[in-house]
């Protein structure tokens, strides 16, 4: 274990070569003010000299091969709860004209997602063709939405335009 | 035209600014409830450090440095999501110091053939110019700037090509969407410029790489 | 369709997009005086339809639009409201009465904000646009309650008036505990705040133009509670009291929860003009049973557009079709079906009845035993 106190990675990873990753990121630290897409377009330089170890550089490109081609999306949301099932008004991501409806089972619901699931509660929907590393799978992935709760600092500012609107509109 | 050679697309958001890159660790977001806690359990971990922390999701990346928070996603169904985990976790740190964000398209071509390949990067640059000088000159990496966006906010556009060796006449189009922040302590204007700049910049994005086919018809030649 | 209705005629015209996007009524009380109660809009172009209406008509929308009504802020009534607002730039905006307005506006924001990040709109945002509107223009919002006028005016020979004849005291002062247990409920949460029948709180209008009148019913239903709902404007309103009714705009799209044989014995007239549009999500609407119901009252009974049997998929790419076939059959597409049933009546004439015109996917409904 280096003296730099690194956590060591966890999974397929034998020795992993810590001496220069303090200089390394002494480099980029100070120099990365660009939005781009990745380290590497703003630091071709510092990227090639190989300062995080090939296993991860091959992790990078594991996940570069897991994509979708072209999946029909959807934004949702739950009009109808009943035992087995739910009922959602949709609307098509790619082509917002007209409205779409379905019934889904609570199979559809992933377990982590299940909490989630109520009148009102907005979800994500997609299904079409995904390449796992090759392989080509069809899928269906519905998803609820995630949000952070309001912060104090939104809620107050609310509240003060509220008071605000109250003030300005002529109520008879 | 577009869909005949576009292979996948990777979203990814990038935030400068001054973070703690400890903090941004699986379990932490789902105690957040931002992720689902078997997700936090089946992590790939890969580095936690006081100066950067990389670990990723089955459907995102994540890449924090001091300066630096960066989460890529290739698979589309996930965009959304994306967008959703980095505005709650903004929300959450709202005091966090942030001086730019970018939301980056970037596009994986693959152009069937040879002759498709050298005449996508032909009619992008007048590779006559480079000849006898240099032998069979090829276009490797091209870059346009829109300096002042059309929509009125402070950033600009960039937008890069670059040929993509780890595809078969593979070419990676790469657009960062760049805003610059005025208010240092910005959970607001983070959070609104992601809310009410995501999805036209997804649809820009298409845009410019539909206007970009239209106009290079490297596939009539 | 023709052009400016002259001053002369009472028009009703009563827009419906299929059940599916919301409805509208459009009315011209005579004097270049028009109000629009509630809107809805083409999901295609995503226009507010009202207003589209009107400005095809000619209608200067800026000075003769004097009143627009929200009856309850449900999705399917105040889409492009705010838009048509914005537009009509001399109206008064009238909704149902909350007492507490402060904690009423911090509810629609907190609504309003949640989306912000999200992609969905709603009923709140729509709502929250318009109290914007109204907060820069400085124009009067008007509290919709039982007996209030909203709006009248007297000019040589047309007398015109609107007046809501609910929501009651007690659906307000319920409305009031609804918004705090909202808000402390839903408060900083993620979710999207769920507002609890709000068909209780629909604003029902009696519009009068000289001696005629129309009842415009909204969504508003009949309770067992004598203090709510179309009991509460049988037993206690005043205004209602001796008025007949020859045009009924019939609530919640014709379901059995807004009918009360009282309604059509009692402020409606023999044999009226009526009209309705269905309702195509989920449980259909109207049913049949209910049309034979409303036919035993009446024989000039319309509608904007058919009520769907079934629905059909959107088309799409094959492999895409085939791929949602596999994984949901269920997905149907809710159709956009525009109907406009257009209602005038000549005020110079005397005893005069309403003529009724049909446009796009509008219908007359006929007794099938005949």
């Amino acid at each position: 274990m280096s003296k730099d106190n690194l956590t060591l990675p966890v999974k397929n990873t034998d020795a992993i070569i810590l001496g220069t990753l303090p200089s390394k990121l002494e480099v980029v630290r100070g120099q990365n003010n660009a939005s781009d897409a990745s380290l590497a377009a703003v630091q071709d330089k510092e990227r090639d000299i190989s300062f995080i170890t090939p296993n991860i550089e091959a992790a990078d490109v594991h996940r570069s091969r897991s994509y979708f081609k072209k999946p029909q999306n959807w934004i949702g949301f739950v009009t109808q709860i009943s035992s087995d099932g739910f009922s959602a008004r949709l609307n098509d991501k790619t082509n917002s004209s007209t409205s779409e409806e379905a019934e889904f089972d609570l199979e559809d619901v992933s377990n982590g997602d299940s909490k989630l699931l109520k009148i009102g509660a907005v979800f994500y929907w997609s299904v079409g063709y995904a390449n796992q590393n090759g392989q080509i799978i069809k899928q269906s992935i519905l998803r609820f939405k995630r949000d952070a709760n309001m912060s104090d600092t939104e809620f107050d500012f609310l509240a003060d335009r509220a008071s605000e609107l109250n003030n300005n509109i002529l109520w008879d | 035209m577009v869909d005949k050679f576009l292979e996948f697309q990777t979203i990814n958001i990038a935030v400068v600014g001054d973070f703690n890159p400890t903090i941004f660790q699986p379990f932490w977001l789902s105690s957040k409830n931002l992720i689902r806690e078997d997700e936090a359990k089946s992590a790939n971990v890969e580095l936690i450090h006081n100066d950067i922390v990389r670990f990723n999701l089955d459907w995102v990346s994540f890449e924090i440095t001091r300066n630096r928070f960066d989460v890529r996603c290739t698979k589309e169904p996930y965009f959304d999501p994306v967008k959703d985990l980095t505005v709650g976790i903004f929300k959450i740190l709202h005091e966090t110091p942030i001086r730019t964000l970018g939301i980056n398209h970037i596009f994986e071509l693959a152009l069937q053939n040879e002759k498709y390949f050298y005449n996508f990067g032909k009619n992008l640059a007048i590779l006559d110019l480079w000849e006898p000088s240099l032998n069979k000159p090829k276009l490797n990496y091209f870059e346009v700037i829109e300096n002042e966006r059309g929509d009125g906010k402070k950033g600009s556009r960039r937008v890069r090509l670059r040929s993509a060796p780890e595809r078969t006449f593979g070419v990676t189009l790469d657009i960062n969407n760049h805003f610059n922040i005025d208010n240092k302590i910005s959970e607001e204007s983070l959070v609104n410029l992601i809310g009410s700049n995501w999805q036209g910049s997804l649809e820009s994005g298409h845009t410019i790489l539909a206007n970009l086919f239209e106009k290079n018809k490297f596939y009539n030649e | 369709m023709d052009n400016l209705p002259t001053n002369n005629i009472f028009e009703v015209s009563l827009i419906g997009t299929g059940g599916g996007y919301g409805e509208s009524v459009v009315i011209h009380m005579g004097d270049d005086n028009w109000a629009v109660i509630d809107s809805c809009i083409d999901p295609n172009s995503k226009n507010c339809l009202p207003l589209q209406y009107l400005e095809a008509k000619g209608v200067n929308v800026a000075t003769n639009v004097k009143l627009i009504v929200c009856t309850h802020w449900h999705n399917d009534h105040v889409q492009g409201i705010s838009t048509l607002l914005a537009a009509c730039k001399s109206a008064v905006f009238s909704m149902a009465r909350a007492n507490d307005r402060k904690k009423f506006l911090l509810l629609v924001g907190l609504d309003t904000t949640r989306l912000k990040v999200s992609d969905g709109s709603s009923s709140t945002s729509e709502i929250q646009s318009c109290f914007e509107i109204l907060s820069s223009r400085q124009t009067t919002f008007k509290n919709a309650e039982q007996d209030k006028t909203l709006f009248s005016s007297v000019s040589g020979k047309v007398s015109a008036s609107i007046k809501s004849l609910s929501p009651s005291d007690l659906v307000v002062s319920e409305f009031d505990s609804e918004i705090s247990t909202l808000i402390s409920e839903f408060g900083k949460s993620n979710r999207k705040i769920i507002n609890n029948k709000p068909n209780n709180k629909s604003v029902v209008l009696l519009i009068s133009v000289n001696e005629h009148s129309a009842i415009f019913g909204a969504d508003l239903e009949v309770t067992a509670n004598p203090k709510k709902g179309w009991l509460c404007i049988l037993d206690n309103s005043t205004v209602i009291k001796g008025v007949k009714a020859g045009l009924v705009k019939i609530p919640h799209h014709g379901s059995s929860n807004g009918y009360h044989d009282r309604i059509w014995t009692e402020i409606v007239e023999k044999d009226p003009t009526a009209k309705l549009t269905p309702w195509n999500i989920g449980k259909k609407l109207p049913k049949q049973e209910m049309l034979d119901t409303y036919l035993r009252h009446t024989a000039n009974l319309f509608i904007t557009s058919d009520v769907k049997k079934s629905s059909k998929p959107k088309k799409r790419e094959k492999r895409i079709e085939k791929t949602i076939f596999r994984f949901n059959p269920t997905l149907r597409e809710i159709r956009y079906d525009f109907g406009i049933v257009r209602s005038r009546l000549d005020l110079n004439i005397s005893g005069c009845k309403w003529k009724t015109e049909l446009f796009g996917s509008a219908k007359q409904i006929e007794n099938e035993r005949e």
